[in-house]
């Protein structure tokens, strides 16, 4: 056992570290872009302040058609596209691709849910006050739903921690596939629940983390 | 000269599906400077559109609305943001952004109208001095009770100098008190600070308080538009008589009538007071002439803009010549309602 820890030990410390930078990367850009689309999914809504009936069912479409498709085959469906923008379709980077793609189709939704909470008479009284759309989505929309949306963002950590676990199937590494390879497929329970436990550690401060900023957020 | 704001043959017309809802139809109204004009109405009179087409936040199907002689039902949605910037705009819910200090809701407006720093913070300084809530200024809107609320929203509706305010249900949500204070309040922004202001409201007391001009709404026409004077003492059309009356109560309901009726062997006649009508001296003259009898059993009297008016209920017993001669004397003077 000793030795096997003293060989497995740094492939340890490079699965944590390839799950935190998956995961970081993809909420940071999959954040981004899934903050943009549930902008667009909430403004061009019947009612919103960009209303564009087009262009809302042709995003709701394609969020509803990307987001079912299970993650272990998605990552798999967009190899070619992977492959011409990241130039390869196996190790951590081709992993992000797909894993920045699905979340932020997911973020998107999770956005949009939270945007639908605002009061639209505090929307109306800006729009009384002449303030353009671009204003009110910038200064009033996104401070009004902070706290939600914070949550929300928190909620999708842990769905992209969820997710990453199938990036060895790419062979993106990661603590899942730690996990699978030098636990599982070697009968070593130790190592599985090491993977598990560790990933139970991830979880639980970055839920504290965001409960914490949500709470600062709507000074409760 | 023109009014300040102007609606010209204005119709809205709402599809909600495959149905069309007449919000309003053919409205034509006029609204000076300097009034508080008071759009009364039921709900879904149509009232809440009305005052939304004034800043354009809807836009009328038909006819033209036009503000200071613009027509902004011709105009691209960035003039329409100019003039808006011009009204100020209070709601029933008051419409806070709770996740900005009083500060920062008041000066909102503010930065949307591109005012330096500096003078921000001292025009919100001077606004939370005239509303009265300068030690809130750091406070959120969640720890404040609903009159401090509209106040906030009042101080932002003036942030930028708007020479129209725009008072949706403004006080719907308040209690009695709260609500007479918010009323005098409007009332300072009329005569202090010269805004016209243009209040909508279900409730005849809001009109009585501070209006001097009222547009009555009934689904979507409009049925009656006068001073508030002429409005409450001689309302026209039937729908004003009924907001008149919850307002005033001052004329006996059927069953104040059948309880009149029981204690009193007399005709029951309900008269209106004006200004200056001498009811006093035909009632005496009456007493003195003939052998007529008069008793006061309901009524009030009330002042509004600074002229009293109400109904008062007499019943009335004697001869039945001198009884008929009587009412057709009050008749010649006011108006007369025999209760049956």
């Amino acid at each position: 056992m000793s030795s096997d820890w003293s060989t497995l030990w740094p492939v340890y410390l490079t699965s944590i570290w390839q799950t935190l930078w998956m995961v970081s990367v993809t909420l940071l850009v999959g954040g981004f872009f899934g903050l943009i689309l549930g902008l667009l999914l909430y403004t061009t809504r019947k009612g919103g302040l960009l209303q564009n009936g087009p262009t809302y069912t042709s995003l709701n479409v394609v969020v509803n058609f990307i987001r079912p498709i299970p993650f272990i085959i998605f990552i798999t469906a967009v190899g070619p596209l992977t492959l011409q923008v990241v130039g390869t379709t196996i190790g951590t980077a081709a992993a992000i691709f797909p894993l920045v793609i699905a979340a932020s189709f997911g973020i998107s939704r999770i956005v949009e849910q939270n945007l639908v909470t605002i009061d639209p008479g505090v929307i109306e009284a800006a729009r009384a006050m002449g303030a353009s759309p671009l204003r009110i989505i910038a200064t009033l929309l996104i401070p009004e739903a902070l706290g939600p949306l914070i949550l929300g963002y928190t909620f999708v950590f842990v769905a992209v921690v969820d997710m990453t676990a199938v990036a060895g199937a790419v062979g993106g590494g990661g603590l899942g596939n730690f996990a699978i390879v030098y636990g599982y497929q070697r009968f070593n329970w130790a190592v599985t629940w090491v993977a598990v436990l560790t990933i139970i550690v991830l979880v639980q401060v970055a839920q504290f983390l965001g409960n914490w900023l949500a709470r600062k957020a709507l000074r409760r | 000269m023109a009014a300040l704001i102007e609606f010209r043959d204005v119709s809205k017309t709402f599809t909600v599906g495959s149905t069309e809802v007449k919000a309003l139809q053919s409205i034509t109204l006029d609204i000076d400077a300097g009034d508080i004009f008071a759009i009364i109405g039921g709900s879904g009179a149509g009232k809440s559109t009305l005052v939304r087409l004034i800043n354009a936040l809807e836009s009328a199907t038909s006819g033209s609305v036009s503000i200071e002689g613009i027509d902004i039902t011709r105009l691209r949605e960035k003039e329409i943001r100019k003039i808006r910037s011009r009204m100020g705009m209070i709601f029933q819910q008051f419409n806070l952004m709770r996740s900005r200090t009083v500060y920062g809701n008041i000066a909102f407006p503010l930065k949307v109208a591109r005012w330096p720093k500096d003078q921000q913070k001292q025009r919100v300084a001077e606004l939370l001095t005239f509303v009265g809530l300068s030690e809130k200024a750091w406070a959120y809107p969640d720890q404040l009770s609903g009159g401090q609320k509209q106040r906030v929203g009042i101080a932002r509706a003036l942030a930028t100098n708007p020479s129209i305010l725009l008072a949706d249900e403004s006080t719907s949500a308040l209690d009695p008190e709260t609500t007479a204070d918010v009323l005098k309040l409007l009332e300072r922004v009329n005569s202090e600070l010269g805004v016209t202001v243009v209040v909508i409201t279900h409730e005849m007391d809001v009109v009585r308080a501070i209006a001097n001009r009222v547009a009555v709404l009934d689904d979507g026409h409009l049925v009656e538009v006068g001073s508030a004077y002429d409005v409450f003492s001689a309302p026209r059309a039937d729908t004003t008589r009924r907001f008149v009356e919850t307002a005033l109560q001052d004329k006996p309901e059927p069953e104040d009538a059948t309880r009149l009726r029981a204690t009193y062997e007399a005709r029951l006649v309900s008269i209106q007071i004006g200004q200056n009508n001498h009811l006093g001296t035909v009632l005496t003259d009456a007493v003195r002439r003939s052998d007529v009898h008069f008793e006061i059993v309901f009524g009030g009297i009330t002042a509004l803009q600074g002229r009293s008016f109400g109904n008062i209920t007499l019943a009335l017993s004697g001869s039945q010549h001198a009884v008929d001669q009587l009412i057709a004397d009050l008749r010649a003077r006011t108006g007369v309602e025999e209760i049956a």
